[in-house]
């Protein structure tokens, strides 16, 4: 079995061109899958977490809305579920996307001024958080250094001109929001007795359960879930940005897989004589199987490594995707992607290896050798 | 058109046989079937008590690696391999060790006058050279038989004579069964068989001890 690698590795360097080319062809597959899986993966942990840094344990939203922004409720919702058993904090909340200043959208929270503490974790870098439902604005310190703005400023929010109080921080996704008092929001959306949201707080964690079925039933018109699985009711969502991005990789994969087939049928044709000869030396078609499958997986690896190699300096780097005019999302290096792009750069030249082999082994000495 | 119909010899361990015939008269088809490289419609190949002409491809495979050698007309090297690379080829598919198929290729291309040019491949080569590189290949594996098919077809007077010097040496000393397909009735001398292929039939023209 060595032997017959030995004689692989030999045939790769004498044909190093081509086999060059093979392999930097690998090695983009494996770039495009890498890049396109790990931006698909970064959206959706990021999308998780931003979902779990929600206040709360429970939230009720909108029966079909893929976002809270998307949909409204019911604000009177809140009366009746405070009312439940187990209930410690209910708070009605508006988040839509507007136009701040300029053109720019941002994502608007409305809320409870007297409920924020309760449940969001900040720390203010100038003034003060909102406490009346008067028409003042809080920023999140990332947004507030996009606008230039700072205490005693005005910001123009879908129309209305409201004053800012203050700057926060959350080392969250809120950090680029702004925030308004819930009634604000209700005018400044025309949402009247309406909320986009509503979160809720138990007094046991054991009775998240309870609490989530009771409002369910409450409610069959509204969405429930605890925050945990916020991030599935983001799952139709989610699924359609794996399946874009499958079908790149799946696209990537295939021109990868007919170029290497391709090359490796040329390769048979000029290598026929060659073949012949071995074979009239005694080599076996299990011989001549192994060496081809061997050469397509030396060179499946070593595509692989590349493309997982450069994959990762550009990573390591930082690929920002511009998310807002002053917010990015940095794509993450998952190891497990790595790992599966590399078994399937292998994969892909062993599959594109098999039909040019099944002929390779039915090819007859005597045939291609030239006898005088 | 047929490519032999009767054809009956005999081999004997050392013997050197020439056969003689016109083109197309079936040298190459003959060749092929001794050396496995063809199956017969109708007959026995017994080598060495073994019948070849019923065997699996696999099993061909492994009597050609180990007791069948072959030298073509047009030498049939690995261009992209080193004289030594060539050599070693019958071992590796014999799955010898590789020093020890490493001396022995060195041993091989040393007795046939090529102990300098180990490291050089076919197109640093004369034709002489790369038919003697051809030579020590069929020999790696201690054949039984070595099956020439007009080797010295490609090659000036010269470098003819050297190569059939060689040959008889190898068939002297070695006491190798040679096989030797040729237009050339000089080789004849040489050989204690000689046959001329016509007509499908193989006729004895000479026979010696």
């Amino acid at each position: 079995m060595l032997e017959i690698l030995g004689m692989a590795f030999g045939n790769i360097r004498r044909r190093a061109l081509r086999n060059s080319l093979t392999t930097v062809g690998l090695a983009v597959f494996v770039l495009i899958f890498v890049l396109v899986s790990s931006f698909t993966l970064t959206v959706q942990s990021t999308v998780s977490q931003s979902l779990s840094d929600l206040g709360g344990e429970i939230t009720v939203w909108s029966q079909g809305a893929i976002l809270p922004f998307l949909g409204e409720i019911p604000q009177n919702y809140t009366d009746r579920i405070r009312q439940m058993p187990d209930v410690k904090n209910v708070s009605a909340q508006i988040a839509r996307i507007s136009s701040v200043d300029t053109e720019d959208l941002r994502l608007i929270f409305g809320l409870n001024p007297l409920e924020i503490h309760v449940f969001y974790t900040y720390t203010m870098t100038e003034g003060n958080m909102i406490s009346t439902n008067e028409s003042k604005s809080v920023l999140g310190y990332l947004f507030a250094d996009y606008l230039k703005k700072h205490v005693g400023d005005n910001i123009t929010v879908n129309g209305h001109t409201i004053p800012v109080i203050g700057v926060f921080k959350t080392d969250t996704y809120m950090d680029n929001v702004v925030i308004v008092p819930f009634n604000i929001a209700q005018e400044i959306f025309s949402l009247p007795g309406r909320a986009s949201i509503i979160m809720v707080t138990v007094t046991d964690p054991t009775k998240v359960e309870p609490v989530v079925s009771e409002i369910k039933k409450e409610f069959p018109d509204a969405s429930v879930s605890k925050n945990q699985e916020a991030s599935s009711r983001l799952a139709p969502l989610m699924n359609s940005i794996s399946m874009v991005s499958l079908t790149f990789s799946a696209i990537a994969g295939i021109a990868c897989f007919l170029g290497i087939t391709n090359v490796m049928l040329t390769g048979i044709i000029e290598r026929s004589k060659e073949i012949g000869i071995l074979k009239a030396l005694g080599a076996k078609g299990a011989d001549v199987t192994r060496m081809m499958l061997y050469e397509s997986m030396i060179l499946g690896t070593a595509g692989g490594v590349l493309g997982c190699l450069l994959s990762l300096t550009l990573l390591i780097q930082g690929i920002l995707i511009p998310i807002t005019s002053s917010s990015v999302l940095g794509i993450q290096v998952f190891p497990e992607v790595l790992v599966y792009a590399l078994t399937l750069s292998v994969a892909i030249s062993v599959l594109a290896s098999l039909y040019p082999v099944w002929r390779a082994i039915r090819l007859r000495p005597n045939e291609v050798l030239k006898f005088g | 058109m047929e490519a032999l119909r009767d054809v009956n010899f005999e081999l004997e361990k050392g013997d050197f046989t020439t056969i003689q015939g016109p083109s197309g008269s079936g040298k190459t088809t003959l060749l092929n079937l001794l050396g496995g490289l063809d199956t017969p419609t109708s007959g026995e190949i017994l080598i060495e008590g073994t019948d070849i002409a019923k065997m699996s491809e696999k099993l061909l495979a492994r009597i050609r690696c180990q007791r069948i050698g072959f030298i073509f007309q047009f030498y049939n090297l690995i261009p992209k391999m080193s004289a030594s690379e060539n050599v070693e080829l019958p071992m590796i598919f014999a799955r010898v060790p590789v020093a020890q198929r490493k001396a022995r290729a060195k041993k091989l291309l040393e007795q046939v006058g090529l102990g300098h040019r180990l490291r050089h491949a076919p197109s640093e080569l004369s034709a002489g050279e790369q038919q003697r590189v051809a030579i020590a290949r069929a020999l790696a594996n201690d054949p039984a038989i070595v099956l020439m098919d007009e080797p010295t077809g490609n090659l000036d007077e010269e470098n003819t004579e050297n190569i059939i010097q060689l040959i008889r040496e190898l068939n002297r000393t070695q006491k190798r069964t040679v096989v030797l397909t040729t237009h050339n009735l000089f080789i004849t001398k040489y050989a204690n068989k000689a046959y001329l292929l016509h007509n499908g039939k193989l006729i004895k023209r000479k026979q010696s001890s």
